[in-house]
């Protein structure tokens, strides 16, 4: 009879231990394709985006409206990070 | 604004920098220190399981729903006055949450904290933006800035295990005050004040339909991840985008909205923003889960899978100090992308693995790789906002943070707790419990990235 419990433990546990992995696989699994599509749209979007510090080729460097705005109070379109 | 045409901060400002670090680290360091005191001022203030939930949860509630407004009214009235004030009612919420009599005087004190805690980061954010004009050293600071919440979530259970062994459970809490005082004290002597002095009077109603779309929204997803598809979160995530849709109509209206909806017209501002929101929403649930294996299956304790945390927190602040300088060299897309496709091999050795010291590492480079994302996203978004908006900018910056994380806590939770109840299906006597372990959205033993 003392050993009932443990049995039932022994029963739960381990399958639950193994559905759980499931699901971390299941969940990671799909992490996995969101920054992959996270790492696609990052590069097409920010590509023409200089290293910090440099400035943009002229061409992708237009502010992008306001012309009452002086240059330290708008940045411009092309962020320089 | 390049280098070369602006005058580089000096000591000043680095001062400032030192300053706007201490309500940074505090506000990560807080989260960590309430799950260890947990247990100890439940007991001593009698809270049942309910009341424990809200003592966790209203700050985060108030937190994200103040967010943005808080942003917006940093730009208005002043970014060094709102942090001041903040910094004020941080302290003496602070107090009053050690002192706290009962669990209700614990939750309104937490309250008051989250609504504190909401002016905190993007007054910080922004005045890093006016007091580093120069590209280099504001990714740096930015850098230094998100290294502070990964610094106070390693050394929140070290000091805050130490305070609750030697005091009682409130001492946890007066840790804070005296980093505010030294902030009231030190703030306006190295940080400059700045006001968009051409902007209109803060409109109510805006702020009345901000705060009914995101607290509703977010108690929603969070009560989905705990309780499952019950009728009230979703009636109040319904209610939340219903508020929340009528917020974006008005925003459109105005002349001078609460947040000025132009800025997503920026393809950089928007995707760094989709970016950052991607990024926190697989980052929350990914650490909840792995949090969930420790226990569940390496057979650790709270406390223990929380420290196992740990070198994931220390990679992200190495990371955080050393990405912009590689920001100098290298475009911040093929940076931040690079990075990513190292998280993505991590999810993918994730998806296969049985083993605790692989995810214990694993989570480690995740954060690592991530890190980019993070400290040049939040740079990106503040660079691309006018200065006079970047309050508003930073808020939303953070709003990400704290949607992305509830929102895979919520949604890629259910997913994974769907998958659990199907495997377990059939594999266990008939009368074994077969709750999905998914925990509580405030198990997590570690703060969301900033």
């Amino acid at each position: 009879m003392s050993d009932a419990p443990e049995r039932l433990r022994t029963a739960v546990l381990a399958p639950a231990q193994e559905a759980f992995t499931g699901s971390l696989h299941v969940v990671t699994g799909i992490g996995a394709v969101l920054l992959a599509a996270v790492a696609l749209l990052i590069v097409t979007k920010l590509r023409h985006v200089p290293p910090v510090g440099q400035e943009a080729p002229a061409a992708e460097d237009a502010p992008e409206t306001a012309p009452e705005a002086s240059a330290d109070e708008r940045r411009p379109e092309v962020a320089k990070v | 604004m390049t280098s070369g045409e602006t005058t580089k901060a000096g000591r000043r400002e680095w001062l400032g920098l030192a300053v706007l670090a201490l309500p940074t680290f505090l506000v990560s360091f807080d989260i960590f220190v309430l799950l260890l005191a947990l247990p100890q001022l439940s007991a001593d203030l009698g809270a049942n399981s309910n009341e424990q939930l809200w003592i966790m949860d209203i700050y985060g509630f108030l937190l994200a729903g103040f967010l943005l407004t808080m942003g917006t009214l940093g730009d208005r009235i002043g970014r060094r006055k709102l942090l001041l004030i903040g910094a004020t009612v941080f302290g003496v919420a602070s107090a009053t949450a050690a002192f706290s009599t009962s669990p209700e005087m614990l939750i309104a004190a937490r309250a008051l904290l989250g609504i504190a805690g909401a002016t905190l980061a993007p007054s910080t954010l922004a005045l890093i933006s006016t007091m580093f004009r120069d590209d280099k050293q504001r990714a740096g600071a930015i850098g230094i800035w998100g290294g502070m919440f990964t610094l106070g979530a390693i050394i929140g259970p070290i000091l805050g295990g130490f305070m609750l062994q030697t005091f009682w459970w409130g001492s946890v809490f007066l840790l804070g005050i005296p980093a505010m005082v030294l902030l009231l004290v030190a703030g306006p002597a190295v940080l400059p004040e700045f006001r968009d002095t051409k902007a209109g009077r803060v409109d109510l109603p805006s702020v009345a339909l901000s705060l009914a779309g995101i607290l509703p929204l977010i108690y929603g997803v969070k009560e989905l991840a705990r309780a499952g598809w019950e009728p009230l979160p979703l009636a109040a995530v319904l209610v939340g985008l219903l508020f929340g849709t009528l917020f974006i109509r008005r925003q459109r209206r105005l002349s001078d909205p609460l947040v000025d909806l132009s800025l997503f017209s920026n393809g950089s501002f928007s995707a760094t923003l989709g970016g950052m929101l991607t990024y926190s929403l697989v980052g929350g649930a990914t650490m909840l889960f792995a949090t969930q294996f420790f226990q569940l299956v390496g057979g650790l304790s709270t406390l223990e899978s929380g420290l196992a945390m740990l070198p994931g927190m220390a990679a992200a602040t190495v990371a955080f100090a050393i990405t912009p300088g590689l920001a100098t060299k290298v475009r911040p897309a093929f940076l931040i992308a690079g990075g990513l496709l190292g998280t993505v091999i991590c999810m993918i050795v994730f998806s296969t693995t049985h083993s605790v010291t692989t995810l214990v590492v694993g989570f480690a480079v995740f954060s690592f790789c991530g890190a980019p994302m993070v400290a040049l996203g939040t740079n990106l978004v503040i660079a691309n906002a006018p200065m006079e908006k970047a309050g508003s900018a930073g808020s939303l910056a953070q709003m990400c943070n704290e949607f992305g994380s509830a929102l895979g806590i919520a949604v890629v939770g259910t997913i994974g707790s769907a998958v659990y109840r199907h495997q377990i299906d059939g594999s266990v006597p008939a009368d074994a419990p077969r709750s999905s372990p998914t925990p509580p959205a405030t198990a997590s033993p570690v703060p969301p990235p900033p």
